[in-house]
């Protein structure tokens, strides 16, 4: 197994010592990095950055998942193109993507009845049933837990209280842009909404398993991820690869760097503290589910939903975490459109910014990632740098 | 000074028997009866503060999503914004408007954590991730003299 050098990708300008027992780091996020996101060993999934199965992504990363029977463990089915989501918790594969012929036990409730999920996303919901799933991925396997099958017929429709808690019921591989999630966020539980079904008519409940990030199921490495990703050139990238390496401080290949400084999170909502043009935002995060670095700037123009700055811009912020451990972060925003204009099969670009119109909150999405290795440790998991939840990088 | 104060007084004290003692309507857009009918909705709190330009009231679900709605001196419901553990009855809240959310155009790169609608009369910002969302609808018509965007929050 090759060891890993986590703190090759980051260009670590400062370290000195701040009060409060934290420190503070300088980093410069903009593609000088020298990491190539590749490390292997049976705790490690291939993550490959593409335009996904809608054809249309950037800034997206995904890996494949298999999924068996818990009753018949060699009757499974591997699923591509499942995004790795650090800002939610729990595997949902939609309907479609899974071979017709497959199935997988519904969970139930105790008088039988099908257990139905609304999940919401900041961008809309998806319906669907839950179910009851060995989940495999790398050597690593998640016994009998309950995963989110979304958009499948067995569901139906869903009731008006789910529906309304979001625009468009994300229910196809087109709508959602993926063949699904898998949520590999500091939490266990997806804390969502559930309903039993008795006769097609839904009511809430409380399932005996919600839907849950299989990382804290697994036999071993299961305190937390490391979303392991190479730098990008200004110009962009047409292709990526990375690894999603499982267990922290658990194998010789995803010990903490000397040079990695611990971040810890919120315990109810897993956000720490961004300061950006002089404002501190609380409920921040860096989550490899959102294509751009989402900032709150009415000073930079926008285009198509993101930033368009006539000349490529030079930022930083300050990533603060509750233990007052604290990172300087530069990153560029360039013009979105020159940039996918100029590299029309472009589908990482680090330098992708976009306005986060509202909400107490700096979004640090995949861009943030480039060219470092970021941990995340699972709440309330031992891990050789302390108990999570945080991030480390 | 003095007469602005008791002038605001007043008011408040006339919008809050209003929203204690009529009858259930719309949301957003709507009139401030409509406040009432989403307190009913979200079996929760009510908590009411009032300034000169506008009056807010704030409804805390027990899911501890709070949703404040923003309420003209006139009784218009002309903005709305919502933060917490759990996406608000976005249909109750929007009234009328929900239609014109969920019809939307889609952004034109997937991602699951930011969605806006910017039409001429209905701007709606919505963002966050499991277990923490936030955001904020208004109708830019609607918003009272000397009140600016980032008063709603």
């Amino acid at each position: 197994m090759r060891r890993l050098i986590a703190v090759a990708p980051i260009l670590v300008l400062l370290l000195i010592a701040a009060c409060g027992g934290g420190g503070s780091s300088d980093i410069a996020s903009t593609g000088t990095g020298t990491g190539t996101g590749t490390t292997s060993g049976s705790n490690v999934a291939a993550i490959t950055v593409d335009s996904g199965p809608s054809g249309n992504s950037v800034n997206t990363p995904f890996v494949s998942v298999t999924v068996c029977q818990p009753a018949s463990p060699g009757t499974c089915a591997t699923v591509d193109h499942i995004e790795v989501d650090s800002g939610s918790f729990g595997l949902r594969i939609i309907a479609s993507a899974l071979p017709t012929s497959f199935t997988l036990p519904a969970e139930e409730d105790a008088n039988g009845a099908a257990i139905d999920e609304c999940a919401v996303f900041g961008d809309g919901y998806s319906w669907g049933s839950v179910a009851l799933a060995n989940v495999q991925i790398a050597g690593e396997t998640a016994t009998n837990i309950a995963v989110q099958i979304i958009g499948d017929a067995s569901s139906g429709t869903p009731p008006t209280s789910c529906s309304s808690m979001g625009s468009e019921n994300e229910n196809s591989v087109a709508t959602f842009g993926a063949n699904g999630i898998i949520g590999v966020g500091p939490f266990v539980g997806d804390a969502q909404v559930y309903y039993s079904c008795p006769g097609g008519t839904c009511n809430e409940t409380t399932p005996s398993a919600e839907v849950s990030n299989p990382v804290a199921s697994f036999a071993v490495d299961n305190n937390g991820v490391i979303i392991e990703l190479p730098a990008v050139p200004a110009s962009g990238a047409t292709s990526l690869t990375g690894s999603l390496v499982f267990g922290i401080g658990t194998e010789s290949n995803n010990n903490l760097g000397t040079n990695t400084t611990i971040y810890t999170l919120d315990a109810n909502t897993g956000t720490l503290s961004i300061t950006y043009n002089s404002n501190t935002y609380d409920m921040s995060f860096l989550d490899s589910g959102s294509n751009a670095n989402y900032l709150i700037d009415s000073s930079i123009p926008t285009c198509d939903g993101f930033y368009c700055p006539t000349s490529t811009l030079q930022l930083s912020a300050t990533i603060t975490g509750i233990n007052q451990a604290a990172a300087t972060v530069n990153f560029d925003v360039a013009n979105a459109s020159d940039l996918f204009n100029n590299n029309p099969t472009g589908v990482a670009f680090s330098n992708l910014g976009a306005p986060n119109t509202f909400g107490n909150f700096i979004d640090f999405g995949l861009p943030f990632f480039f060219g470092l290795n970021v941990y995340t440790a699972i709440a309330d998991a031992q891990t050789p740098g302390g108990v999570g939840p945080y991030v480390a990088f | 000074m003095k007469s602005n104060r008791s002038r605001r007084w007043v008011l408040g004290a006339a919008l809050l028997i209003q929203a204690l003692s009529l009858p259930a309507l719309a949301a957003l857009g709507g009139d401030l009866t409509s406040v009432e009918s989403d307190q009913l909705q979200m079996k929760g709190m009510l908590r009411t503060t009032v300034t000169a330009a506008y009056s807010v009231h704030e409804i805390q679900a027990p899911s501890g999503t709070v949703v404040r709605e923003y309420v003209t001196p006139a009784g218009k419901v002309f903005a709305v914004a919502w933060s917490g553990p759990r996406m608000p009855d976005l249909r109750q809240t929007l009234g009328s408007y929900f239609t014109e959310y969920t019809q939307a155009p889609r952004p034109l790169r997937p991602n699951h954590t930011h969605f806006q609608v910017a039409d001429p009369g209905f701007v709606l910002q919505s963002s966050g991730h499991m277990r923490a969302y936030s955001g904020r609808a208004y109708i830019p018509q609607l918003l009272p003299q000397n009140v600016v965007v980032t008063d709603i929050k």
